[in-house]
Parts: structure tokens; sequence; C-alpha cells
């Protein structure tokens, strides 16, 4: 069986490294971008089983690439986590208005972090 | 008037009627006797089919205990293999974070590049939005402050060594952390909500400190791999950026 694949966005390289190391670990295949614009190209050119999109990023940040995500009937389906620093209501609220499929906040945990990628790829 | 005849027959009538009569009740006896014998038969298979029941009830119910206990047991095992699996996930999760963040660190001889693995350390993996790298100038007398995140321009640009919590720490060498002392916070204004300063050092001997300020509001306090994480930061991030000053160094001087 193929190994399922993500598409990390993120601006900061060490979260980008700390979340390639957690998903290598749960056996994902792991693409990244470097902020929104690069996200949204790749989820149409990688066609990854799952996003996780961080919120704050330089170019377009989390919610406006998820907005575009979910315009594109190519992309609208792929399941979306977002990461964020701020687990506040209205910080959630946007994403879930947005269409993401779940969220975590940084620091991220690994096990957490597992467990909702597998709710979201139904694989629990 | 009855004849002389009939009259004459009528006692072996009755004697005949009773004959037929007592033997009748005789057949009948001998049919409830087979009956009750039938019947007495029965309920002793009856009862030896109850004690047999009983039996197995009981041995139904000693299974059932035995296999109580015995589920009990596995239960039991089960919350302890989750814990250690919890645990190990913990574990696990901690080494990577150190191995992260060991690895950007020394990921650049970059001097801009190593302070933002640093400031990205502090936000990323401890969770802390405010924050500062300060270098110290021993000969100065002071703590320059020499990247910031989340705290306003003006905000502790310089800082005298031996001043204040982060002065101290700098003077002392001694890692401050707010949790240990809650009862020797800062008093400068300019240091408010300070939660952690770790002082930089290279062979013990101190270049800098990073001041950690207010914590991510979800986060529920200080992690075990938090101070490992501090630790880690006290040598490895000093040391980081004292390789890439002497990086830069070799550089200029070749030119």
């Amino acid at each position: 069986m193929s190994k399922k694949k993500i598409l990390v966005v993120d601006d900061s390289r060490t979260s980008l490294f700390l979340e390639q190391t957690i998903l290598r670990k749960g056996s994902y295949q792991v693409v990244t971008a470097l902020d929104g614009e690069e996200g949204v190209r790749k989820a149409h050119s990688e066609n990854p089983d799952l996003v996780l999109m961080d919120v704050v990023m330089p170019k377009m940040d989390g919610f406006q690439a998820l907005r575009k995500l979910r315009q594109d009937p190519a992309t609208q389906n792929i399941p979306v986590i977002m990461v964020t620093t701020r687990g506040e209501g209205s910080n959630v609220e946007t994403g879930f208005s947005d269409g993401c499929n779940d969220y975590v906040t940084k620091p991220v945990d690994a096990l957490e972090l597992l467990t909702k990628i597998k709710s979201c790829l139904h694989e629990a | 008037m009855k004849p002389i005849g009939a009259k004459r027959d009528y006692p072996r009538k009755v004697q005949e009627d009773t004959r037929r009569y007592a033997e009748h009740q005789a057949e009948l006896v001998a049919k409830l006797e087979v009956l009750v014998a039938s019947l007495d038969e029965e309920r002793g298979q009856l009862e030896a089919e109850v004690q047999s029941l009983r039996a197995a009830v009981l041995s139904r119910e000693s299974e059932r205990s035995r296999l109580s206990v015995q589920m009990a047991e596995i239960v039991e095992e089960n919350k302890r293999l989750s814990g250690e699996y919890v645990q190990v996930e913990e574990q696990s999760s901690s080494l990577a974070n150190l191995y992260v963040a060991s690895f950007r660190i020394h990921g650049s001889l970059d001097r801009e590049e190593v302070l933002t693995a640093i400031q990205e350390i502090v936000i990323s993996i401890i969770g802390c939005e405010e924050q500062a790298i300060f270098a110290l100038d021993e000969a100065a007398g002071k703590l320059t402050q020499i990247s910031s995140f989340g705290l306003e321009e003006d905000r502790l640009v310089s800082v005298p060594l031996g001043s204040g919590v982060i002065g101290r720490t700098a003077a002392t060498g001694e890692a401050y952390i707010k949790d240990d002392h809650p009862d020797e916070g800062p008093t400068d204004p300019e240091e408010a909500g300070l939660t952690a300063c770790i002082p930089l050092k290279v062979d013990d001997k101190v270049t800098g400190v990073i001041a950690l300020f207010t914590f991510l509001a979800h986060k529920p306090g200080l992690a075990d791999v938090d101070r490992e994480l501090f630790e880690l930061l006290e040598t490895q991030a000093a040391t980081a950026l004292y390789c890439a000053d002497l990086h830069a160094n070799a550089a200029r001087s070749s030119k």
C-alpha cells in the first residue's frame, strides 16, 4: 500500500522540519511549501491526501490559501488541518467557516497531530 | 309384588356386583400403583437433572468469576500498556523536539539564520511569542538586544549587567524560571511578564541571554521537555552564534 502524501505549508523552517519529523514517523510521505502561494501551487501539482496549513505566513496567509483550495474543484475535497499559535475561538471559527477540517495549536503535540490526521484520512 | 325367585336372586346379584366392584377397584389401585411408581421414577430423574443443572450453574458461576478476575487483570494490563505507550510517545516527541532544535541551531553559519532558528524554536517548540535575545558586552558592562519577537521595538534595547532578572542572569550564569521562583518575580516594569531567562554560555562563559515573556495562552505550563530545551539553548545556541561570528570574521579576513 502506497504511503499517503501530506503537504505541509509553513514559513518557519523549524516548524516544517518538526512536522516533517513527526509525519515521517507516522509513515507519511511529506512535501513542503514555505508560504500560502506555494502551498496552493503544490496542492495542484502534488495532489496530496491532506494539507497541514500554518495560519500566519508571508505572501498569502493560511486562511486565504484555504479559501483558494476550497474554491477550486481540483482541490476542494482535500482535507485541511490548520496549524495555529492561537487556539482561541475567533481564529478557530474563521478556519472552520473557511472550510478547514480540523486544527492543531503550536507547539504541536505529535500524538494529537497524528490522531487528527488519521481521523481526517479515515484511518482511525 | 315380586316373585319368590327374584327375591332369592337379589343377594347373589349384590354379592356379584360387590365382587366386580372390588375387582375393578383392585385394578384401579394396581394401575395407580404403577402410575405412582412411574412418577416416582420420573421425579427421581428430574431431581437428578436439577442437581446436575445446579452443579452446572455453580460451575458456570465459578467460571464467570474466574473470567471476571481475568478481565479485570486484562483491563489493568491494558491501562498499564496504554500509559507506557503514551509515555514512550511523549519521550519520542521530546526527543524529536530536541533533535529538531539542535539540527536547526547548527544548520547554518549565518548569524541571522541562527537567530531566526532560535526565535522559531522558542515560538514553535516552546510556545512563546514574546522574546528577546541579548549579547553580552563585557567591556561596556551591558547586554545589547540583538533580536526580538513580539515586543515593542524600544523595549529592553539595552540592559546593564546585573540589573533586573535579565542582567542578573547574565551576571550569575544561572537560568531564571518563574515557576521555580514564584516569589522572586521581576520588579522592573520593562521585564513585566518575564517567564524565563536563559543564559547563553560557551565553555561556561556567559555570552548573552534569551528572555522569554508571556507564553501562548493555551500552553498549560512548562513541561520537562521545555526545561531540556532551555538547557540545549543555553549551550548549543551560544555555540552556534559564536561559530557564526567566527565564520563571519574568517570570511572578512579572507577578503
